[in-house]
């Protein structure tokens, strides 16, 4: 036990390196772009003031100062919680931040919940019953799930479940009088599944393939012999061990749902970090551009970490050193 | 000797290709709507870029057999227009990040060291990043544009390849053919591109088939989202582009229907040949 505790402290801390370059890329990217670093570094107002002494300030900041001593002025903003401010409209990027994350990860958790579930599931029933209708529907969708484009997904779901049917909000995230998280599911619905449409076709093939794979073993046949019901042959045996390169792919495939964010958040409104990345791009607003960069590096380098520790949890032959 | 042995296997796969329903299937699709998109000017009497006030939203009808958009274009006319430039952009993206590629994952297979170290992190950086926000990031930095975007399609698009061929360059520099061309003092360089990188071209042929099919999804993905070809240039991600408003969605289906379907049904094609290419050219993966 204590060897695994060890194991993960040291995954852990191997990150730091990591992480300090990518904070290190996002300066360097940071001061190669266009425009004065004072625009996002000084709140517009202030700038704008008649009395404020431009070079007084910059001495007082330490802007004359070599790059690498501005380098960890940044930095250390930056462990404040300080991101600088958008060139387009003055706002604080941490506060830009913190209106708009939560709904991405809102978004981006949802769909993984609803795609896992129902991709292991489904690629669950297409193996036990192998070349049946409910297989070749599977398949089907499979080939779907990797062909159409997500954003075409999403507008035939509002035209048919919004628009047609009216059973659910065209969009936003929020309508009015809702107050709780449930108040509001009707809204999450639609994105979420959009969202995990593909990431769910891919599981469910992959759920298929590697059952198929294990049901052929010959653990599986012994504990069939020895007269297991068809039920526990199925969940005891087989899935156990079909599971794990399932969850890894999982893992792996993590940032490609935050990517897919920002084309889904686009196609129904939803107010996340997608829609505030897509406008800072647009607008060639640097700043924003470089801190959701180096935020969804972060998310990358912890889900490289989360497919290592699952591979330790899961695999009883990886071994602690 | 050579020849007729080569024209026996180059047959053999054919053969394996023509019964493979799949492959067959997605080629036909590629060849049909390919055709379409050369034949364009024959197919449709109309200009994809000629702006008609007096004919706007137009529904289908017989004179235009998709109607017609927010200016008055013909939205089969863009459609077949627009295929040449979409298919043009997959197919280019995905021949320049398998050159890439191919290229790195040569000298990082074949010679080792501290650039194949090196290369294989960066290529883990390049995959496990989300390819659309990289994308996003550079389209800042590049401006819009088609070079601009097959360019960038290239450069973060290398990495599957790369590592595909150093695989097999690590597997087959060991090879005893390999060794016998260094004792004949063959150079380093006529080892690696002529005698093992012939070896490794059919599962990069696979993967070019396949990158085709996402960069043309990637492409509409962008375009759809206003960032990828400039607007006024036919794509089929740029005419689906109308579909972001919701009035749109609802009374002018012709709008995005078509250029949808189209874009899937390709895409489609594309990875079912792919697969079965695959099936023939590289067995054991």
């Amino acid at each position: 036990m204590r060897d695994v505790f060890k194991y993960f402290t040291f995954r852990f801390l191997s990150i730091i390196p990591m992480l300090l370059l990518v904070i290190v890329i996002i300066f360097a990217g940071l001061q190669l772009t266009p425009g004065d670093p004072l625009a996002y570094m000084i709140p517009p107002e202030q700038l704008g003031s008649a009395d404020f002494d431009i070079e007084a300030y910059k001495k007082a900041m330490g802007l004359d100062a070599p790059v690498y001593i501005q380098f960890f002025q940044w930095f250390g903003d930056l462990l404040q919680g300080e991101l600088g401010f958008s060139l387009v409209d003055g706002s604080a990027i941490s506060k830009m931040l913190a209106n708009r994350l939560p709904a991405t990860l809102e978004l981006a958790f949802a769909a993984l919940a609803v795609s896992s579930v129902l991709g292991i599931l489904l690629g669950l029933v297409s193996s036990i019953r192998q070349n049946s209708a409910v297989d070749y529907g599977n398949t089907a969708l499979g080939v779907l799930g990797i062909s159409v484009p997500e954003f075409f997904v999403g507008i035939i779901a509002i035209q048919v479940f919004a628009i047609t049917l009216g059973w659910l909000p065209v969009s936003g995230r929020i309508g009015y009088g809702d107050v709780t998280f449930f108040d509001r599911i009707d809204y999450l619905v639609m994105p979420a599944l959009v969202l995990g449409f593909s990431l769910t076709a891919a599981l469910m093939r992959y759920t298929r393939g590697t059952m198929l794979d294990v049901l052929g073993k010959d653990y599986v046949k012994t504990a069939r012999s020895k007269g297991l019901p068809e039920w526990k042959v199925i969940t005891k045996h087989a899935f156990r061990n079909a599971l794990m390169p399932v969850v890894l792919l999982l893992v792996f495939r993590l940032p490609l749902l935050i990517g897919g964010t920002v084309i889904i958040e686009s196609v129904f409104g939803w107010p996340g970090m997608g829609g505030m990345l897509l406008d800072a791009v647009s607008a060639k607003d640097y700043p924003v551009v470089m801190i959701c960069t180096m935020l969804v590096a972060f998310m990358v380098l912890l889900a490289s970490f989360l497919v290592d520790l699952l591979t330790a949890l899961l695999d009883p032959r990886v071994r602690f050193e | 000797m050579q020849a007729a042995e080569k024209s026996s296997l180059a047959m053999r796969n054919w053969e394996k290709l023509r019964r493979n329903r799949l492959a067959v299937t997605g080629f036909v699709i590629i060849a049909l709507m390919s055709l379409a998109a050369i034949l364009a000017p024959l197919l449709t009497p109309y200009d994809p870029g000629a702006v008609n006030l007096a004919k706007r939203v137009q529904p289908p009808s017989w004179a235009h057999l998709l109607g017609t958009d927010k200016l008055g274009r013909d939205v089969l006319a863009r459609l077949l227009y627009g295929a040449r430039l979409s298919i043009v952009i997959g197919l280019c993206s995905a021949l320049g990040g398998a050159l890439i590629g191919t290229v790195l994952g040569c000298f990082s297979g074949y010679f080792g060291g501290w650039f194949d170290k090196v290369m294989l992190r960066v290529s883990e950086l390049f995959m496990t990043f989300p390819q659309i926000i990289l994308i996003l990031i550079l389209v800042v930095f590049f401006g819009q544009g088609v070079f601009n975007l097959i360019f960038i399609f290239a450069i973060t698009g290398w990495s599957g390849t790369y590592r595909l061929v150093r695989a097999r360059f690590f597997s087959l520099r060991q090879e005893s053919y390999v060794e016998a061309c260094r004792a004949f003092g063959i150079g380093e360089a006529s080892i690696m591109f002529k005698h093992i990188l012939p070896n490794t071209l059919s599962p990069v042929i696979v993967s070019i088939t396949l990158m085709t099919a996402g960069f043309i999804l990637a492409e509409s993905g962008l375009s759809f989202l206003g960032l990828g070809v400039p607007s006024g240039i036919p794509t089929w991600g740029n005419i689906i582009n109308a579909a972001k408003a919701i009035d749109v969605i609802q009374n002018n289906p012709w709008l995005w229907i078509p250029p949808g379907v189209t874009i899937s049904l390709f895409v489609l094609g594309t990875n079912f040949f792919g697969d079965g290419l695959r099936d023939v050219l590289d067995p054991n993966q």
